[in-house]
């Protein structure tokens, strides 16, 4: 049976998200300033309007509800979901009044896509979009890719409900012992690369004799979305614009960075390398990035004939660094995967459907859950062939040392299997709309995994029933499903409350 | 004599002619997407390619890339410092770049910019020179925006007020 949702659950939800979607106006006040600064006035003015309309629609539920409690787990995961889809809307707003998308459910795609990280477009002459415009597409990546929740988390919430918003935005570590600590950490790891980055991309861009402005424009928005892996680019061409090989080496070592899990990232910054070494998520990370690597090599080299080791090595590498990060940047055009052989495109697929580690800005199933599966099968194994009387017990060490236990692996499996269930739904809703398997597959994976890559499907002209499955399939990935599910069941407990 | 002389003439004329022709059909213009479909086509080979030049031009060396767009398809070119000289506007917000016809050779995979597709041009020229396109401001969004900013102070300092109300209520309860 479904438990009910009362009254005092709807008042809180909303008391929450209203909170939210003010901090949502608050954001866009930044692009506000992209655009008063850039001296882009009409932009500057949609943005200011739909600040506004953010922040007083979010104070009504506070004026109305002023339930300033502490949130259950089920209040937490409605609306960590709801919130999602409510950014989703307001983020769509200032794009759709950019002319630059031809319906509304565009603009809502291209937003999802950029709060959820994938780097999916629908934008239409992206090269003549305003700066302002422009900047809030990657400042949604990176907001997105902390996490909506945490920026809140930052701002406005406070007590003991952190937690259960915190795990809801698909995060179950706590890095530091306290949530708003944690949340205070993946900012300070974030805004220093962003500084570091940026510095070196500009300097690159400076050096290639493009204006500063633009440069530092250009090297803000690259950091903002490969670090937090949703792949968007200023310009249509994405990664291929630059035709430079050392912006590619430089997007794929912040793609690499982001990827890893931000416990690793404390331990190296707290001063304990040798978690490097010892990392088992990790070490599992390389060795699958490696073997699927092999695979996309083996699809290329058999199919096709290159005039030298590096393009070779240049368009297979970047591709699939991209794909298992989930960032999705790309330095070829999709035209070029009509030459990649089907088992090349297979392991992009499987690269992707992996993704990057737990409590990282990376979509997928997560190399940490594949892992965990591991290790209980070796420990089933191992239980069935030692004498019974055996105590089997399976470690690994991840930040700290652990031991495998049944409840693990038992919700890394459900995890694993949603995923694939869904990956194969969307490949299916493709096949339904008559595109061919593998094409529709890859591009289910990418929205599913929030990747960003494409073969092609996903334009302004492909069918609205397939963008609408694409913006579930990106909300349900982000989330890890969880959060969702319990909206689900919180929004059938209120169709038979009725 | 005069029948041989007559059939040189006319014999140089012919090829002539059909020369012009040769040149002009080497000018015809490709659509970029043509060079993206039939790549085994046109792969190492001379080709002609129109479109605007967008975003920037970026240095490589002794060289500079340009990305011109074609309709939805767009293509790097390799020019030089004369050729970029005669760049004089590229298209972003509110603007629209030059339109430029190049011709040049298209490299599936460069061999000497590390398997770029890309076109080396030889021979540039601008066909229309960019322009600025007026981007005017909404009078309605401004009217909309300006009523959004009453209604939002007067929400914030309503919700300000009741949040201190509620604050005082709750210290005089505990009291």
């Amino acid at each position: 049976m479904i438990p009910y949702f009362s009254r005092e659950d709807v008042g809180l939800i909303l008391y929450y998200l209203g909170k939210i979607i003010k901090g949502m106006g608050i954001m866009m006040l930044i692009p506000f300033f992209v655009g008063v600064i850039n001296k882009e006035w009409a932009p500057s003015v949609d943005f200011l309007f739909v600040s506004l309309l953010s922040l007083s629609i979010g104070s009504i539920p506070l004026i109305i509800f002023q339930e300033d409690r502490d949130l259950n787990w089920r209040q937490g995961m409605s609306i960590v979901a709801i919130c999602w889809i409510v950014a989703m809307f307001l983020g769509a707003i200032p794009l759709y009044l950019s002319g630059h998308y031809l319906s509304f459910l565009d603009a809502s795609f291209e937003a999802m896509s950029a709060f959820a990280t994938t780097g999916l477009v629908l934008v239409n002459d992206l090269d003549h979009m305003a700066y302002a415009y422009n900047f809030w597409r990657h400042f949604m990546c990176f907001i997105g890719g902390q996490g909506i929740i945490l920026v809140a988390i930052t701002l406005f919430v406070r007590g003991g409900s952190v937690f259960k918003v915190y795990v809801g935005e698909a995060r179950e570590e706590k890095i530091m012992p306290n949530v708003i600590q944690t949340a205070r950490f993946i900012w300070l790891v974030s805004l220093t690369y962003l500084v570091i980055f940026t510095v070196i991309l500009t300097g690159i861009n400076l050096w290639r004799n493009i204006s500063p402005g633009r440069a530092l424009f250009h090297s803000v928005c690259l950091f903002m979305a490969g670090w937090d892996t949703a792949g968007f680019a200023v310009q249509s061409q994405n990664v291929l614009y630059y035709h430079s090989p050392i912006i590619e080496l430089v997007t794929a070592m912040f793609c690499l960075l982001g990827a890893v899990n931000f416990g690793v990232h404390y331990a190296v910054w707290t001063g304990k390398p040798r978690e490097l070494l010892r990392n088992y998520e990790l070490k599992l990370y390389v060795a699958s990035i490696l073997a699927t690597f092999f695979i996309v090599c083996t699809g290329l080299v058999v199919h096709f004939q290159f005039p030298n080791f590096i393009s070779f090595f240049r368009e297979g590498f970047y591709q699939l660094v991209s794909s298992h990060t989930g960032v999705g940047y790309s330095n070829i055009s999709v035209q070029n995967f009509s030459y990649w052989s089907p088992l090349a495109i297979l392991g992009l697929i499987i690269a992707m459907g992996l993704g990057g580690s737990s409590t990282s800005t990376a979509g997928g199933i997560k190399i940490l859950r594949i892992g965990i599966i591991l290790k209980g099968i070796k420990k089933e194994l191992k239980i069935l062939t030692s004498p019974e009387s055996t105590i089997v017990v399976e470690k690994f060490h991840h930040i700290r040392d652990m031991t495998i236990e049944d409840n693990h692996v038992k919700m890394s499996a459900i995890i694993t299997i949603l995923y694939i269930t869904l990956y194969l739904v969307g490949g299916l809703i493709g096949v339904f709309y008559g595109y061919q398997f593998l094409p529709s597959l890859f591009e289910s994976v990418s929205a599913s995994a929030n990747v960003g890559l494409s073969m092609g499907i996903t334009s302004p002209f492909m069918p609205a029933g397939l963008k609408i499955t694409y913006i579930i399939q990106m909300w349900l990935g982000r989330l890890e499903f969880i959060s969702a599910f319990v909206l689900i069941r919180f929004l059938l407990s209120l169709r038979s409350s009725e | 004599m005069k029948k041989t002389f007559i059939l040189l003439i006319i014999t140089l004329l012919v090829a002539g002619i059909s020369y012009s022709k040769d040149i002009k059909n080497s000018e015809e213009v490709i659509p970029i997407k043509n060079l993206f479909e039939q790549v085994s086509l046109y792969d190492g080979k001379e080709v002609v390619v129109q479109g605007e030049v967008i975003g920037d031009i970026m240095r490589d060396g002794e060289h500079f890339w340009v990305n011109i767009k074609d309709g939805d398809a767009f293509m790097g070119i390799v020019i030089d410092a004369l050729q970029k000289d005669k760049i004089g506007c590229l298209g972003r917000y509110g603007i629209i770049g030059d339109t430029i016809k190049v011709r040049g050779t298209y490299h599936l995979h460069c061999p000497v910019h590390y398997g770029e597709r890309d076109i080396h041009a030889e021979k540039l020229e601008v066909l229309e020179s960019g322009y600025t396109v007026p981007k005017p401001l909404r009078i309605d969004r401004i009217v909309v925006s300006i009523i959004l900013g009453v209604i939002t102070i007067f929400i914030l300092l309503y919700a300000q007020k009741q949040s201190i109300h509620r604050d005082t209520d709750g210290q005089q309860t505990k009291k």
